[in-house]
């Protein structure tokens, strides 16, 4: 017999309503490690972007574009500091699974020196380089549609409207995170024979890849200050806050589900606390009998407290054991859908430790109030209280 | 010396156990509820002297406060006005903390209804009061099966408290009220809830660690029967202690 005997045979007393409780538990963890790591895939090639490439796009948003000509002027002020390349944001999707998201971007054949990380088989890279309708895509990209070296392909556009035809040429894997395996790339000449008088002769970013990456700030600064006050003001960026600000376009989403997550926290508080709530209303008389033993009130405020605890850690216990079959499942599943969008959904370690410190945490904070008032009670009143 | 006075009012307790040092030691205490606004007296002006190793029988009708001034002795309770004093300490001086460890160290408690915490084995439920204590596990294995042999129930450790006959359970209640080896026990109609013979044990059981380990014990009882164990039987009316309670017979 030991204290920690006694805190575990209460917590363990009433098995039926731990066990709900414990699964209560554990469901809120699952919930929140699955919101967790989505949220961390979501951002998962910010992090792994690189230092030296940075972007320049229109002041006014990413949706609007900047004159060719600019180009050229990039590379004046850039000079022999990096190089300089562009393209667009395509936006088409495949006929065959109109919603289905990825990503495809009409470039200039420099872009792909820009990024180092993207590994094309020579023989592939030189049919791309020499067919005007030739389209790069990425082995995730390739696996979601069955798609091969050699297959004609149509996408649809929506931004650009129209249906383009293009023959897959490469198929690329990549050595870093910052870059996915589910993009698309194709000649932005061929893209730009497509515009109407109008839309022709306009790129969506210009990269620039710096030699020193400490060069970038200045180099941006520069590029910014020469359009100042012209017709298309620009902005220019590391990959990073490019990145970051390309994905704000869905902050409401995200917010919304780092709201969900603290939510769910809240609701497991909740499940304990009414828990414990419960069990020490129904042991008042106990409580009362140990304090007249001589127990003092810290040893029952330890006691409650402890029993939350131990609640709270089989719940997590349980909650991450079925966590990393439930992700594991969901990420086959997201990567099938969504390509290399949510790349990286895996449970990651210091999401199961956040999580399981915070419920452990919360065990206790929601024993606070039911620990306080079997605590403070009047020994007198409670033995009178005869069950 | 006044032993035949049996008309020694209210300082009649004084004059029974004259002999011996009184170990509680009342004066002028008052109790009172306050209950909206108005206030409900429950014990007057009690004056109590009871010595040391007697014991003693509370009586009483229902509501005459019995159990209040049990509760006061035992420390689990304030006065309104008065002083209490036991084994030495005036306990209206002593914090809530102060007063838990005092009753672990002067007092053992005895309920009507027992109050074994149901989780635990009747060895666990004796031992939890040297829990409190530094004792090793090996000295509290000892303590617990010594207190056990004491009540007859050394080979019912292993029970739980609903494996066991109310009898039972009031004498592991018994086990666990004498383990830390305290000089008082106080017990609330510690057979109101037994059959007569079952009853009889319990008040044996007492008798013997009165006569016995010499332990000083009050007990609050509606049964003129067991009453009779007691030396002492002090009878309390509407909040008032009555004339010197006539000894119970010698045995
Ligand atoms: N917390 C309280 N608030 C108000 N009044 C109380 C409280 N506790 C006890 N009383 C009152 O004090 C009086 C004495 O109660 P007490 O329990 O001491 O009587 P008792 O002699 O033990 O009675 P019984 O034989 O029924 O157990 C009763 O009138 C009771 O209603
Ligand atoms: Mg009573």
């Amino acid at each position: 017999m030991s204290f920690f005997l006694l805190i575990f045979k209460s917590a363990f007393r009433n098995r039926l309503r731990t066990l709900l409780t414990s699964v209560g538990v554990a469901i809120a963890i699952v919930a929140f490690l699955f919101l967790r790591t989505f949220i961390g895939a979501w951002y998962g090639g910010v992090e792994n972007s690189a230092s030296d490439r940075i972007i320049v796009r229109n002041k006014i948003s990413i949706t609007f574009e900047l004159p060719l000509n600019y180009v050229d002027k990039v590379r004046q002020i850039v000079g022999d500091k990096g190089q300089v390349s562009y393209e667009n944001w395509f936006g088409a999707v495949n006929p065959k699974d109109e919603r289905g998201f990825f990503a495809n971007m009409a470039a200039d054949p420099e872009v792909f020196k820009m990024y180092p990380e993207i590994v094309i088989p020579p023989d592939q890279w030189k049919a791309y380089a020499e067919d005007r309708m030739g389209a790069i895509i990425g082995s995730h990209l390739a696996e979601k549609y069955g798609w091969k070296v050699g297959d004609k392909i149509t996408l649809r556009g929506t931004i650009y409207p129209g249906d383009y035809d293009m023959n897959v040429r490469a198929i690329y894997t990549s050595t870093s995170r910052a870059v996915d395996e589910a993009t698309m790339w194709f000649h932005w000449k061929y893209f730009n024979e497509r515009q109407s008088e109008t839309r022709k002769d306009h790129v969506g970013l210009i990269i620039i890849k710096v030699n020193d990456a400490s060069q970038s700030t200045a180099v941006g600064q520069a590029i910014d200050k020469t359009f100042a006050s012209s017709a298309a003001e620009t902005r220019t960026e590391s990959e990073k806050q490019f990145q970051l600000e390309f994905l704000s376009m869905a902050s409401a989403l995200i917010s919304a589900i780092q709201v969900i997550s603290g939510v769910v926290l809240v609701i497991l508080m909740l499940i304990l606390a009414n828990t414990l709530a419960m069990a020490t209303r129904e042991r008042t008389t106990e409580y009362a009998v140990m304090r007249a033993i001589g127990f003092q009130q810290r040893h029952i405020v330890g006691m409650v407290v402890g029993e939350g605890f131990v609640i709270a850690l089989t719940g997590a216990v349980l909650g991450v054991a079925l966590a990393t079959p439930i992700l594991k499942f969901f990420a086959q599943l997201f990567e099938k859908q969504m390509g290399g969008f949510l790349g990286n959904f895996d449970l990651e370690l210091r999401a199961v430790v956040l999580a399981v410190v915070v419920a452990l945490a919360l065990g206790m904070a929601a024993a606070a109030l039911p620990a306080r008032r079997a605590g403070k009670l009047k020994i007198v009143d409670a033995l009178r209280r005869v069950e | 010396m006044s032993d035949d006075n049996l008309e020694a009012g209210k300082n009649g307790g004084v004059a029974a156990g004259a002999a011996k040092k009184a170990i509680i030691k009342l004066r002028g205490v008052r109790k009172v509820y306050k209950r909206d606004q108005q206030e409900i007296p429950v014990l007057e002006g009690i004056d109590l002297d009871i010595p040391e190793g007697s014991f003693e029988a509370l009586m009483g009708p229902s509501g005459s406060g019995k159990t209040t001034l049990l509760n006061l002795i035992a420390g689990i309770d304030n006065v309104s006005a008065g002083t209490v004093e036991v084994a030495g300490t005036d306990l209206t001086r002593l914090s809530e903390g102060e007063l838990a460890t005092w009753r672990s160290r002067n007092i053992g408690f005895i309920f009507q209804f027992y109050n074994l915490l149901p989780v635990f084995t009747a060895f666990q439920n004796v031992e939890l009061p040297l829990l409190l204590t530094n004792l090793s596990k090996a000295e509290r294995k000892k303590r617990v099966e010594t207190a056990l042999r004491v009540v007859g129930l050394e080979d019912r450790m292993d029970h739980y408290p609903r494996q066991l006959s109310g009898g039972q359970e009031q004498r592991v209640a018994i086990a666990r009220a004498i383990v830390t080896d305290p000089t008082i026990l106080v017990a609330d109609e510690p057979t109101g809830d037994l059959d007569r013979k079952s009853a009889e044990e319990i008040l044996k059981l007492l008798d013997l660690l009165h006569r016995k380990f010499n332990k000083t014990i009050v007990m609050v009882t509606h049964d003129p029967a067991a009453a009779q164990s007691a030396e002492i039987i002090r009878r309390l009316d509407k909040g008032q202690l009555l004339a010197d309670g006539a000894a119970g017979p010698f045995r």
